[in-house]
């Protein structure tokens, strides 16, 4: 049975807006920035054979692929018949969600006629979850007991009734309780109204007519991506890049090689010759080898489109067990994300030469988060900055790249307000500004990173972790490579020192320490770029004088210099 | 940084460019919005003085001329919160005036909604360049904390509350032009006023909206705005073929069908996600369609999105001004007040209280209304310690802050329990902001009591008739023509029609059936879709 159009209609609309106020609900009430500010969360609607139907928009791309996994165990676990209405999961388990533990999924079935009819479910970042650092950055551990508590689809409301034991468990457990108490509740109610709405969606049209709609759904999704691959020219397309190492073997580098085997509609990602898993917590599990074919799959077919699980359809994966994307267990997983956004781009790479009109340059290539925590002076509380900052995106076939924009894994994903990192923590900010010749030059350039410079305010300790400094954020066609990221700390009696990788780095009151993201790789030819674009780069003091010389063979007119 | 809290630097620098540079228009943030955030603060700020200069200059001319013709009443300028401000307010602080024209015929068609008993309410007001649409729950539009000028990727943050509307770049100037691929396209460029449609024989070359209807005879071309303006139907035909029918090789009236569908399939979209993005079904709403073009073109809209039933109000293509003299004069004041509820110090609540008194009391001596005159509401936003997004809570007086808190804590978790699902109601709640909403009760409601006065026709006119195309393959029909002022109420019309008056034009379509209400307005209950 088909359903009546506008009936496909209102349901496709109204699951994507079920996500989009679930995540509304989430991010209004929680309690951590990450949640409320830098947007560390997804929500979605997950069917009976975890199956997404929608999820919200904006959040983490890196979030495309997992919800279902997190609630296939529960399901497998707990069995259809084993949940009852007022049931609430909390599922983290890093071998089956494959991230770090801090990534907390909570779930609740919606009920129809006394059967489980669809999960809404949700995952943030918690601030913490125990193990041995705080915060996000540590290179520290190595295994996955270091990184803090796992949850394995467990009933933390059971019928309605909370599980006392569990909760004191997380309370007792956790370094900011009433933050990742708090989050858990705006988690659970927005799982609640997720089955509020979508109860409601299924008495007003009838389940099957729900159902139905929701299969025409993806296989109109599925339709509008095979077409996108069916123009792609067959064929098996490779390349490959290298991130630093996993921050405890610094001497080794991490092969990033990808092989995208396009035949007719369908489009296999083949992860086989990928690095081996690493001692450091640069690790992720299956979901983060999927995440990073997805986000490429999708930005390449439907930018533009919700997502559900028909837009997935045409993708295969092949990933081996005991890679970096898909680690055995007990792999330290604290640093999951760090890799993908270099796989994404080099599965872009590798399709640069069948789809030239549309591939962008490299872009900063990491997820450059940093966090400072310490003690407070006035009352010894502890206190945990975190922020995210963004870098260039690569120049484009026809126009420049990005400035100043989180990682593709990111969406949009945003940084903290100085203003509010500065009420809330002892640091005040001297600069925050676009960082000039930061882009790689070419026909297009790269977009521009960012710095910003902390003044610590009173004893604090700092986790830097930088990627990309060995393989730069690189060009396509004759564009050039993008300025690397590194972090420069310099102490009150002046003396400075670059970091790529620390962690715990200890700061006194009036030490600096300025974090420098990397640009995105030009597009083209620099020689062949627009005289005005340069000319103009240089008068808002994007491009300095010197390098238009050096990159683009430029000379300022006189009497331009003149004026 | 933080002049939200603490605008001495700001103030100083002002005050040494208002000094140096009296002519410059100079907009300071701390003056258009005290709230952290410094990037949305910025923008906002940027985009008062981008606008400044300009506006500035035209409130200034309007003025000279309104005070010139001796208009001794206060002139008053729509805000985008749905209220209104002085003409002096807006001139320092034009960025509040941002689609405050859209806003008022909202604010109209919600009181028509409140008025007819309609809880769910689709507002569309369609003119010559764009059509804007917004869903109205309860009579009230929806009132966002900022929105973003230009897409969601790419726009412009405005942090000032502004009532939720879409806009679809589709009206009856809207340009038909094709591409060289032969695609036909409607807009999003309009022929504005001037040289305006081709018909209108400013010597216009490309065909818009209103040509396609005037050449399906939708439009009168010898009654356009009551008969004051003769639209030149051979000179939209000429437009039309020569612009698209040629191109296309398609015939005239075909022509001219594809135009008016591919304008109404936009707007139509549109007006779908204001409801269908909540996850309201269109079929469970009521359109109030106005503007010079609504009426003509809300039935197609409406039946092509499921919506039952389309209200044309009395004057449709003066709505949005009609709006306007039903909003109230209002501002909005926040100022910072940390603390715990029930445990803040009396003092400070007192002090905060009095000093956002002062302000409002002060707005009203500036725009010369007695302080006596303004109603004003406080309100504090409460959040649970520890969160960062907090909820507006209406508050009487200090004491609901200070003392008796439990009214205030049991409305905040309760609003809390409503909005998103959950209530800690044994965590202590936190005090960020205190709020005072001032309004001035319009001295004379006279709009909207017209809005649900008994109705009885102004003037008489014979009905007349003409052939008019409704649809692909049928060709024209023969349409009844009625003048609208000479309908009584209770009166009932069953489409093919067309209702004229002067400032715009309804179409009925066949079989929908279109009845005069008791209050004048038309109710036009759409036919089931075979």
């Amino acid at each position: 049975m088909r359903a009546h159009p506008i009936t496909i209609e209102v349901v496709r609309n109204a699951v994507n807006a079920y996500a989009n106020e679930m995540a509304t609900a989430l991010c209004k009430s929680a309690y951590n920035m990450m949640i409320y500010e830098v947007r560390d969360f997804c929500c979605g609607l997950i069917d009976t054979e975890s199956r997404m139907i929608s999820q919200n928009k904006g959040g983490l791309p890196i979030f495309l692929a997992d919800l279902g996994i997190a609630v296939k165990d529960g399901i497998e676990r707990i069995g259809l018949n084993g949940f009852k209405p007022g049931d609430v999961v909390i599922m983290n388990h890093g071998h089956i969600c494959g991230q770090h533990l801090n990534n907390i999924v909570i779930y609740a079935p919606c009920f129809h006629e006394g059967k489980v009819v669809v999960f809404a479910a949700n995952r943030a970042h918690w601030v913490d979850v125990g193990g041995m650092r705080v915060g996000f950055g540590s290179t520290a551990t190595t295994e996955i007991f270091h990184e803090g508590l796992q949850f394995r689809s467990l009933k933390i409301y059971e019928a309605g009734k909370r599980n006392e034991t569990l909760w004191q468990i997380i309370e007792d457990n956790v370094r900011f309780p009433e933050s990742c108490l708090g989050d858990l509740r705006a988690q659970v109610a927005s799982c609640q109204l997720g089955v509020r709405r979508y109860g409601e969606l299924v008495r007003r049209y009838g389940i099957e007519t729900v159902q139905s709609c929701i299969h025409s759904i993806w296989d109109n999704a599925e339709r509008e991506a095979r077409a996108f691959v069916e123009k792609i020219p067959d064929g098996v397309y490779e390349a490959e890049s290298f991130l630093d190492n996993d921050g405890r073997n610094l001497d080794v580098k991490l092969r990033i090689k990808v092989k995208v085997i396009v035949d007719g509609s369908k489009m296999t990602i083949d992860f086989s010759e990928m690095h081996e898993q690493v001692p450091g917590p640069l690790n992720s599990g299956y979901s983060g080898g999927m995440a990073a074919a997805r986000i490429a799959f999708k930005c390449l077919t439907q930018p533009d489109a919700p997502v559900n699980e028909g837009c997935f359809r045409p993708l295969d994966m092949i990933l081996p067990e005991g890679k970096l994307l898909n680690a055995r267990p007990p792999a330290a997983l604290g640093q999951w994300s760090v890799p993908l956004p270099t796989v994404i781009d080099t599965i872009l790479k590798a399709l640069a030469p069948a789809l030239a009109d549309r591939i962008p340059a490299g872009h900063k290539g990491e997820i450059g988060g940093y966090s400072f925590s310490g003690f407070r002076q006035e009352d010894g509380k502890r206190f945990l900055l975190m922020n995210i900052v963004g870098g260039g995106w690569g120049g484009r076939p026809h126009e420049d790249g990005e400035d100043a924009s989180v990682s593709i894994c990111q969406g949009d994903v945003r940084n903290a307000p100085v203003e509010l990192q500065e009420i809330q923590y002892p640091f005040v900010i001297e600069r925050h500004a676009l960082r000039p010749d930061s882009g790689g030059a070419g026909r297009y350039r790269g977009g521009f990173g960012v710095e910003i410079t902390y003044r610590a305010l009173q004893k604090t300790s700092v986790n830097i972790n930088f990627e990309r400094t060995l393989d730069p954020p690189w060009g396509l066609h004759g564009g050039r490579p993008a300025a690397i990221n590194k972090a420069i700390v310099q102490r009150r009696d002046g003396t400075e020192q670059v970091v790529f990788k620390g962690t715990g780095i200890q700061l006194d009151a009036g030490d600096r320490v300025t974090f420098l993201t990397a640009g995105g790789g030009g597009w083209g030819e620099p020689r062949i770029r627009d005289g005005t674009a340069i000319a103009d780069d240089i008068v808002h003091g994007y491009v300095t004088v010197e390098a238009a010389r050096r990159d683009y063979g430029y000379e300022p007119a006189r009497d331009n210099a003149a004026e | 940084m933080h002049a939200y809290a603490d605008p001495a630097h700001e103030a100083a620098a002002g005050a040494i460019l208002r000094r140096r540079l009296p002519d410059l228009f100079v907009t300071l943030s701390h003056e258009i919005l005290r709230e952290f955030r410094e990037y949305e603060r910025t923008s906002t700020t940027t985009l008062n003085a981008f606008v400044g200069p300009r506006v500035n200059r035209y409130l200034g001319r309007l003025e000279g001329f309104a005070r010139q013709a001796r208009f001794g009443g206060k002139i008053q300028i729509m805000r985008s919160n749905g209220g209104t401000m002085s003409i002096d307010q807006a001139r320092r602080e034009p960025v509040a005036m941002m689609e405050s024209g859209p806003v008022a015929g909202m604010i109209g068609a919600g009181r028509l909604a409140r008025l007819m008993g309609i809880d769910r309410a689709i507002g569309f007001d369609m003119g010559g360049t764009t059509a804007k649409t917004s869903f109205i729950i309860d009579g009230v539009p929806p009132i966002e904390e900022g929105y973003l000028i230009g897409d969601e990727f790419t726009g412009q943050p405005m942090q000032l509350p502004v009532i939720d509307i879409v806009e679809v770049g589709a009206g009856g100037g809207s340009i038909a032009w094709c591409d060289q691929g032969g695609g036909l396209h409607v807009g999003p460029t309009s022929a504005g006023a001037e040289p305006g449609p081709a018909c209108y024989g400013r010597g216009a070359e490309d065909p818009v909206v209103t040509d396609a209807d005037l050449v399906l005879g939708r439009l009168n071309g010898e009654r356009f705005l009551g008969g004051d303006m003769r639209l030149d139907t051979a000179l939209a035909e000429a437009a039309i073929s020569r612009k698209v029918a040629e191109p296309l090789g398609l015939e005239l009236t075909e022509a001219a069908l594809g135009i008016v569908r591919i304008a109404d399939t936009a707007m139509s979209l549109a007006v779908r996600a204001v409801s269908v993005n909540r996850g309201i079904d269109p079929r469970d709403t009521v359109m109030i369609a106005f503007g010079g073009a609504g009426p003509l073109h809300a039935t197609a809209i409406a039946r092509e999105i499921y919506v039952p039933t389309v209200i044309v109000p009395k004057l449709p293509g003066n709505f949005s001004a009609l709006g306007m003299l039903m909003a109230e004069w209002r501002k909005d004041f926040v100022r910072t007040l940390f603390g715990q509820l029930g445990r803040i110090r009396p003092l400070d609540a007192e002090h905060a209280f009095a000093e956002l008194w002062a302000a409002g009391e002060q707005a009203l001596m500036r725009d010369r209304f007695a302080a006596t005159s303004g109603k004003f509401e406080y309100a504090a936003d409460l959040r649970y310690r520890g969160q960062e997004h907090t909820i507006a809570i209406r508050i009487g007086r200090p004491e609901d802050l200070t003392s008796a808190t439990a009214v205030s804590r049991a409305r905040f978790n309760e609003q809390h329990d409503r909005r998103y699902g959950h209530a800690a109601p044994d965590q202590s709640i936190e005090i960020v902001n205190l709020r005072l909403v001032v309004t001035v009760p319009r001295m004379d409601d006279t709009i909207g009591d017209w809005l649900s006065q008994s109705w009885t026709p102004t003037a008489a006119a014979e009905e007349q008739r003409r052939r008019v195309v409704f649809d692909d393959g049928v060709g024209p029909i023969e349409a009844r023509v009625l003048w609208r002022p000479a309908l009584a109420a209770g009166t009932e019309i069953v489409g093919p029609a067309v209702i004229e008056e002067a400032g715009s034009t309804t179409l009925i379509h066949p079989g929908d059936r279109a009845a005069i209400s008791r209050w004048g307005h038309i109710v036009i209950t759409l036919a089931e879709r075979s």
